[in-house]
């Protein structure tokens, strides 16, 4: 295997592993640019793994998988947008409860589904694309997932930044009281955000569960939603930069794969600590580095809007 | 006419009462629906959950039991919380805090006999103590969000533990745990399987709730708690505070993780908390980050505990993960509740 392809082989599979953070990375992006801070995505993965396992399992078909899993993560998700949003609840609390609840219901239904097979993506390279160098085998010759999250990429991305609503939604986040003078609806933008992202997030759980292992085993997402949360603020809250920290974030759990492959001796648990090892590294990078000059997190992240309470 | 929201001028006692009582009420209920989607009659698993851990001494006792990690770890969350930190890390100081007091029990010096359990003990404290001011010092030196460092972090401490049994002290017989510690290195036990761990969380929680009221530094810790800004006015040096208060909750948590070695199990292995750092959170939470009603909270939730592996025995269709379920949403019913404690809907007629 001669350099550019190992590269090829590398860059492939970051991009593959990165790719349920990217995802649920887009929705955490755009909830919180409405202000609302979900530390549940881990829960709401969890929730979404297994809902696509089990719906592509009991529906024959991924598709049938895919869409429980965005139903189910969306429902759950109301879950923490409606208390916080209609009862002015704690978020972060109300986040972790998500998670407790999330592992607890995956792990509670999935008994059944533990050992079972369903129908998985499988890899679908596009004509054309796939043949330009380098590009191609890294980003075209993937599954379904993988290009969907691309073009969500492209779309939240354009969202954000070149439509009317995109920017209404980051003035809800920025100053809710301005918003609301203005007449936006600050409860519903925010509640769909959050709704978003847990639809997101359940997406991502079944890019776990239906392509990159495709079979249900509890507790299968190991930290991966905290992870996007993480690289959410790598990213300053932008798209593009998020999508660069979740497959650089993919190129440590490739790594985890390839390096002995690649003839070096490592141990197999120590490896396993590199990613959680270099999100804290990213982040150390992102606060102090050259990058922290792009930082930026909403101003109104995480408090709730009270319109009898504005100053 | 219209309806709006106002906020209450206090909260009162028997309100917040209230929607507790009616939030456990509600989170029964919830079980109970549960329980009959998975094919469990919901009164006899209901029953089930509050027999197992109170119906015996044996049952009492083991509920006995699981409060000490509980305890420990609920300790080192609502600490942190005294200074607005997000103790996430519990499980992965508790590991830590297991490992440490492992490595001292089987591959440590060889102290004389009455010098062992004093210094497997602070062994557990120290490395859970190591552990959270890792994500204390990013904070303070790298503004690095402590959510996130602290639940990072307890992959990384699991991994450290799966490397050790796994490997270099993987058992003679070749399963993944090590070997057992000598007895000399056990905590003694004081009824069934309860051991002396029980006395000092009850200890650590007097002594903590004691000096956060009446001694200086506690008093210090509280001025940081209620306002950064005016704590550097008045010359408290916050950042070594902080460092200290997450060295003192990993302590604590690190104490949960030697109880569980050297106490219960004798031995380490990766399995050794079932989420007992997580469930912390909840409990730290319910307890409103009182020290003291923190260790009866923590019993509340032993019993959960206790009653989820007896239903699991009792119905096998039933995971444990349920008690999970329960927890989640008995915190979720409270925070919402809590919203009714500080808001009153009221009429108002238009033209305001």
């Amino acid at each position: 295997m001669d350099a550019l392809n190992a590269a090829e082989v590398m860059a492939a599979a970051a991009v593959a592993s990165g790719t349920p953070i990217l995802l649920a990375g887009l929705g955490e992006l755009v909830a919180e640019r409405a202000g609302v801070l979900n530390l549940g995505v881990e829960g709401m993965m969890l929730v979404g793994a297994l809902a696509g396992f089990a719906g592509a399992h009991l529906g024959g078909n991924v598709w049938v998988g895919l869409t429980c899993a965005a139903l189910a993560a969306g429902l759950f998700a109301l879950l923490h947008a409606l208390p916080v949003v209609l009862f002015r609840v704690d978020q972060v609390v109300s986040g972790l409860a998500m998670v407790i609840l999330g592992t607890g219901i995956a792990s509670g239904l999935g008994r059944g589904f533990v050992g079972q097979v369903a129908p998985s993506f499988s890899r679908l390279p596009v004509p054309w694309l796939s043949e330009l160098p380098f590009l191609g085998p890294v980003f075209f010759r993937q599954d379904m997932l993988v290009y969907f999250s691309l073009l969500l990429l492209l779309l939240v991305s354009l969202f954000l930044g070149r439509s009317r609503p995109g920017l209404e939604l980051q003035v809800c986040g920025e100053n809710p009281a301005l918003a609301d003078s203005a007449g936006l609806r600050v409860g519903l933008f925010r509640v769909l955000a959050t709704l978003w992202g847990g639809v997101m997030a359940g997406l991502a759980g079944a890019y776990l569960s239906l392509a990159d292992t495709p079979s249900w085993v509890d507790g299968m997402t190991a930290g991966r939603g905290w992870i996007a949360i993480a690289m959410v603020i790598f990213s300053g809250w932008t798209p593009w930069r998020l999508a660069l920290g979740a497959w650089l974030f993919g190129g440590m759990v490739a790594v985890q794969f390839h390096i002995q492959a690649l003839g070096f001796d490592a141990n197999v648990y120590i490896l396993k600590m590199l990613p959680y090892v270099c999100t804290l590294l990213v982040l150390l990078l992102a606060s102090r580095g050259p990058w922290s000059r792009f930082m930026g997190a909403p101003a109104a992240l995480g408090r709730p809007y009270a319109r009898e309470e504005r100053d | 006419m219209s309806l709006k929201l106002e906020r209450r001028a206090d909260t009162s006692l028997p309100a917040e009462a209230l929607v507790l009582l009616a939030s456990i009420l509600l989170a029964t209920m919830v079980g109970a629906v549960v329980f009959a989607a998975v094919g469990a009659p919901p009164l006899s698993a209901l029953w089930v959950l509050l027999r197992e851990p109170f119906g015996s001494s044996f049952g009492l006792s083991e509920t006995i039991l699981k409060t000490i990690p509980l305890a420990f770890c609920a300790l080192a969350v609502a600490l942190a919380l005294k200074i607005d930190m997000w103790n996430i890390g519990a499980e992965g100081q508790l590991y830590m805090g297991a490992l440490a007091g492992s490595w001292l029990a089987l591959h440590g010096p060889n102290l004389p006999t009455p010098l062992r359990l004093p210094a497997i003990l602070l062994a557990g404290a120290l490395g859970g103590a190591v552990w959270a001011a890792i994500p204390a010092m990013l904070k303070v030196y790298g503004d690095v969000n402590e959510i996130i460092s602290t639940l990072m972090l307890n992959y990384v401490a699991i991994a450290w533990v799966e490397y050790f049994v796994y490997g270099p002290w993987k058992g003679a017989d070749g399963f993944p745990y090590t070997a057992t510690f000598h007895e000399s290195w056990q905590l003694p036990l004081l009824y069934r399987r309860v051991h002396v761990g029980i006395l000092l969380v009850l200890a650590l929680a007097l002594l903590l709730y004691w000096a956060e009221r009446r001694t200086a530094l506690g008093y210090e810790v509280r001025v940081v708690g209620a306002s950064v800004r005016n704590a550097h006015y008045g010359g408290i040096p916050v950042l070594s505070r902080l460092l200290l208060l997450m060295a003192v909750a990993g302590a604590a948590a690190g104490l949960a993780g030697v109880g569980e070695v050297s106490g219960v199990e004798h031995r380490l292995h990766a399995g050794i908390s079932p989420g007992y750092g997580y469930t912390a959170i909840i409990i730290a939470f319910l307890a409103r980050r009182n020290l003291l009603a923190t260790v009866g909270v923590a019993f509340i939730f032993a019993a959960l505990v206790v009653g989820g592996d007896g239903l699991q025995m009792a119905f096998p269709q039933v995971s444990s993960a349920v008690v999970q379920l329960l927890q989640g949403t008995l915190l979720l019913l409270v925070l919402t509740g809590g919203f009714f404690t500080r808001y009153r809907l009221v009429r108002s007629r238009g033209g305001r």
